[in-house]
C-alpha cells in the first residue's frame, strides 16, 4: 500500500495551509493510482468463450430412444478402435478398412460428394477416448453431415 | 478581541478510498470464484468446427434454459455433475436419481411452457455436455443414454478451438 502520511501531513503542517502545501494531494493520488492498478490487475481475465459442437443424436440410435426410425437417408458406419500409442484407428464402411483421422475425413468427403444425404453412425470400443469420437463429429460438421450419432455398446462391453 | 478559532473538520479520504477499494476487490474476487465453481476445470477435446454461443444464436440454435451436464473423474470413478450435484453412472444410463432429476427438469420446463415435448418424447431443451477428452466412451455413453431416456436429445458437445491450451 502506498504511503499513508497524507492525512498527517495535512494535520501536522500547521504553518502550511491546504493551499500553501507544495504537494497537497500527492499521497492521495499515489494511493488511488496504485489501488486502481491493483484492482484492474487482479480482476482482469482474458475472456474466452467456450465453444460447442451441436450435433443430433441419430433417430433410434440409442437403445432407449422412443423415436421410430423411419428415414431414407443412407447410412455410413464408422468404427473407432484403440490404436497403439494412445491413438485411434477408424474403420469405415462395410469392409471396415482401418484408416487414420485424415483418411476418414477423405473417405467421408468422397462418399458425400455425390450430394446424397447421409447419416453417420459411430460405433466404438469401450475404452476409446472421447476426443477420438469427437473428431468424427467434427469431421461430420466440416462436411455438413447433419446427422451423426452413436451406436451404443452392447452386452458386456456396456458394463454394469 | 480575537475572533473565535474556526473549527475545521477535515475528512481524510485516503483510508476511506483504500478500504472501499479493498472491499470491492474482495467482492469481485470472491464473486468470480463462486461463478467458476460451477464450471469444472477439464481438458476438452478440440474441434475446429465448434461455434461460440453467439454464433450458435445467429444460426438459430436455442440456448435458453440450457442444462449443463459435466463428466468428472472423481478418484478413478466417473460421475455426472448436474447443477453442482454428483451422480453415479451405471450401464444403460439407468441411474434412478439422475433420471429423476432430469425428468423433473423436463416436467418443470414443459409445464411452464418453456419447452415442448414432441410425439416421440423428445424435448427441445438444449443440453451442453462437458466431457474431458480422455474420458472413456463407456462412461460417455452412460451420460448420453441418461439424457436420451428423458428425451433430451438436443445435445451440444463442449470443445476447445484448435491452438488453445487447457480450458475451464
Amino acid at each position: 500500500m502506498a504511503h499513508r502520511g497524507g492525512g498527517s501531513e495535512h494535520e501536522g503542517g500547521g504553518s502550511k495551509g491546504h493551499g500553501s502545501d507544495d504537494r497537497p494531494w500527492v499521497y492521495f493520488m499515489i494511493d488511488s493510482f496504485f489501488l486502481c492498478t491493483q484492482f484492474f490487475v487482479v480482476t482482469f481475465h482474458i475472456k474466452s468463450d467456450e465453444i460447442v459442437l451441436p450435433q443430433k443424436l441419430p433417430p433410434g440410435g440409442t437403445a432407449m430412444a422412443r423415436q421410430v426410425a423411419v428415414d431414407t437417408k443412407k447410412k455410413l458406419s464408422v468404427h473407432v478402435s484403440q490404436a497403439a500409442g494412445g491413438g485411434a484407428a477408424y474403420g469405415f464402411g462395410a469392409n471396415m478398412g482401418e484408416v487414420g483421422l485424415s483418411g476418414l475425413v477423405d473417405k467421408l468427403a468422397v462418399s458425400t460428394s455425390a450430394g446424397v444425404e447421409y447419416q453417420v453412425r459411430v460405433s466404438y470400443e469401450p475404452d476409446v477416448r472421447w476426443e477420438h469420437v469427437m473428431a468424427v463429429f467434427n469431421a461430420c460438421s466440416k462436411l455438413k453431415i447433419a446427422e451423426c450419432g452413436l451406436i451404443p455398446l452392447r452386452g458386456r462391453d456396456a458394463g454394469p | 478581541m480575537r475572533p473565535p478559532e474556526e473549527n475545521r473538520v477535515e475528512v481524510d479520504m485516503v483510508p476511506m478510498i483504500d478500504i472501499i477499494t479493498l472491499l470491492l476487490m474482495f467482492l469481485v474476487i470472491v464473486g468470480d470464484l463462486a461463478a467458476s465453481a460451477s464450471t469444472i476445470q477439464m481438458k476438452l477435446p478440440r474441434a475446429d468446427q465448434a461455434l461460440t454461443d453467439k454464433e450458435l444464436k445467429e444460426k438459430g440454435v436455442r440456448l435458453e434454459g440450457r442444462v449443463v451436464v459435466q463428466l468428472q473423474n472423481q478418484s478413478g470413478v466417473y460421475r455426472a455433475i448436474v447443477n453442482n450435484k454428483a451422480y453415479d453412472l451405471v450401464g444403460g444410463g439407468s441411474n434412478r436419481k439422475l433420471l429423476e432429476y432430469l425428468d423433473e427438469q423436463v416436467t418443470y420446463n414443459v409445464n411452464k411452457g418453456l419447452a415442448k415435448k414432441d410425439s416421440t418424447g423428445a424435448v427441445d431443451i438444449p443440453v451442453k455436455l462437458r466431457i474431458p477428452e480422455d474420458a472413456p466412451m463407456r462412461e460417455v455413453e452412460r451420460v448420453i443414454m441418461s439424457l436420451a431416456r428423458v428425451g433430451m436429445v438436443h445435445v451440444q458437445y463442449a470443445a476447445e478451438p484448435f491452438g488453445k491450451a487447457a480450458s475451464k
